[in-house]
C-alpha cells in the first residue's frame, strides 16, 4: 500500500536526499551504493547510509521508486512513473524559482 | 560495529533493508560519519517509521506492560547508583533515600510515556499530523503531571532557581540515562515482540 501523497515536501527533512535520489534514478535503475556515489559526483554530497535508505524507504512507501529483483546484496531501483510525475513537477518549481531568483539579481 | 547500530533499527525494517544498508555501509567504508548517520537514522525509524506498521492493540499493550516491568527493576538499579554519586555533591538538593523511593516512581511514567509515544505513532503514522502531535502533547503532559505529582523535590527545585541550577547536571545526567535505557528497553522489546506480533513491513 502507497500514501496518497504526490509532493516532495511531504517528506520533511528527507525531501532534499529524495529528490537527489529521484534525479540518480531518472537516466537508469541503480543500486544504493550507485545512487550515493552518483549524488557525490553530482551534488558534491556525501550520503550516509541511514539518510540514503531513509529516503529511499519513504520513496519506496509512496510508490516513486520500485525496487528490483536484489543482485547478491544489492538491489537495483527504478523511477515509476508517479516518481517521474513528482520528479518533473519539483524541478518546475525549482526551475521558476531559479529564474525569479536570477531576475531579481539581475535588478540588483 | 556495523551490526551493533543496525541492530538499533526496528525488526521490520531490518528484514527489508539491512542487507543494502550493510552492503553501502561496507562500500562506502565504516567511519564514525557512517556510524553516526545510522544512529540517526535508526532513532528516526524508531519515531518516525518510514515503513507503515500494523501492530494489533495485544501486541501494543504487551509492549508498553513490559517495558514497564524492565524499566522499573533497571531504574531502581539507576536510582541507587545517582544516589551513591551525587549525595555528597548536593548539599541542598536531597538525593538520598527519599529520591531513591520516589525517582523510580516518576521515572516510570517517564519511560511508558516515551514508550506510549513510539508505539502509538506507529499506529497513527502516516494517517494524520494532529494524531502525532496529541500523541506527544499527552506524554509530555502525563510525564510533567507524573513528575510534579510524585516528587516533592520538585517544587523545592521550582521554588529556589539557585538549587535547579546546582541540580541541572543532576537532571541532564539522570534524563541522559533514561533516554539511553528507554532506548534499549524498546529496542530489546521491539525485537522480542514485532516478530510474533501483526506487524509486518509494508
Amino acid at each position: 500500500m502507497t500514501r496518497t501523497s504526490s509532493d516532495l515536501s511531504d517528506l520533511g527533512r528527507f525531501s532534499e536526499p529524495a529528490l537527489l535520489i529521484l534525479i540518480s534514478l531518472a537516466d537508469e535503475p541503480k543500486h544504493g551504493y550507485a545512487i550515493a556515489l552518483d549524488i557525490e559526483s553530482m551534488a558534491g554530497q556525501r550520503l550516509g547510509p541511514g539518510t540514503l535508505y531513509g529516503a529511499i524507504a519513504r520513496l519506496e512507501e509512496r510508490g516513486w521508486i520500485q525496487p528490483l529483483p536484489a543482485e547478491d546484496r544489492r538491489r537495483p531501483y527504478k523511477l515509476t512513473a508517479a516518481g517521474q510525475r513528482v520528479l518533473r513537477a519539483r524541478l518546475d518549481s525549482l526551475k521558476q524559482l531559479a529564474r525569479i531568483g536570477q531576475a531579481r539579481l539581475a535588478g540588483a | 560495529m556495523l551490526r551493533v547500530f543496525l541492530s538499533l533499527y526496528p525488526s521490520a525494517w531490518k528484514a527489508r533493508y539491512r542487507d543494502e544498508v550493510w552492503d553501502v555501509a561496507e562500500s562506502l567504508g565504516v567511519t564514525w560519519h557512517v556510524l553516526c548517520d545510522l544512529l540517526r537514522g535508526a532513532v528516526r525509524e524508531q519515531v518516525w517509521p518510514s515503513v507503515r506498521y500494523r501492530d494489533s492493540i495485544g501486541a501494543l499493550l504487551a509492549r508498553v506492560a513490559l517495558a514497564y516491568l524492565v524499566s522499573f527493576g533497571v531504574a531502581v538499579a539507576e536510582l541507587f547508583a545517582a544516589s551513591a554519586i551525587y549525595m555528597s555533591r548536593m548539599p541542598r538538593v536531597t538525593i538520598g533515600m527519599d529520591a531513591v523511593m520516589i525517582g523510580p516512581v516518576w521515572t516510570l511514567p517517564f519511560l511508558v510515556s516515551v514508550l506510549a509515544f513510539v508505539c502509538l505513532r506507529r499506529v497513527f503514522v502516516g494517517k494524520s499530523r494532529i494524531a502525532f502531535v496529541s500523541t506527544v502533547v499527552i506524554a509530555t503532559s502525563a510525564m510533567s503531571f507524573a513528575w510534579i505529582a510524585t516528587d516533592s523535590g520538585a517544587w523545592s527545585l521550582l521554588a529556589y532557581p539557585d538549587a535547579l541550577l546546582r541540580a541541572a547536571p543532576v537532571l541532564a545526567t539522570l534524563a541522559s540515562m533514561y533516554a539511553c535505557q528507554t532506548m534499549v528497553v524498546f529496542v530489546i522489546l521491539d525485537r522480542r515482540t514485532i516478530t510474533t506480533s501483526s506487524e509486518q513491513p509494508r
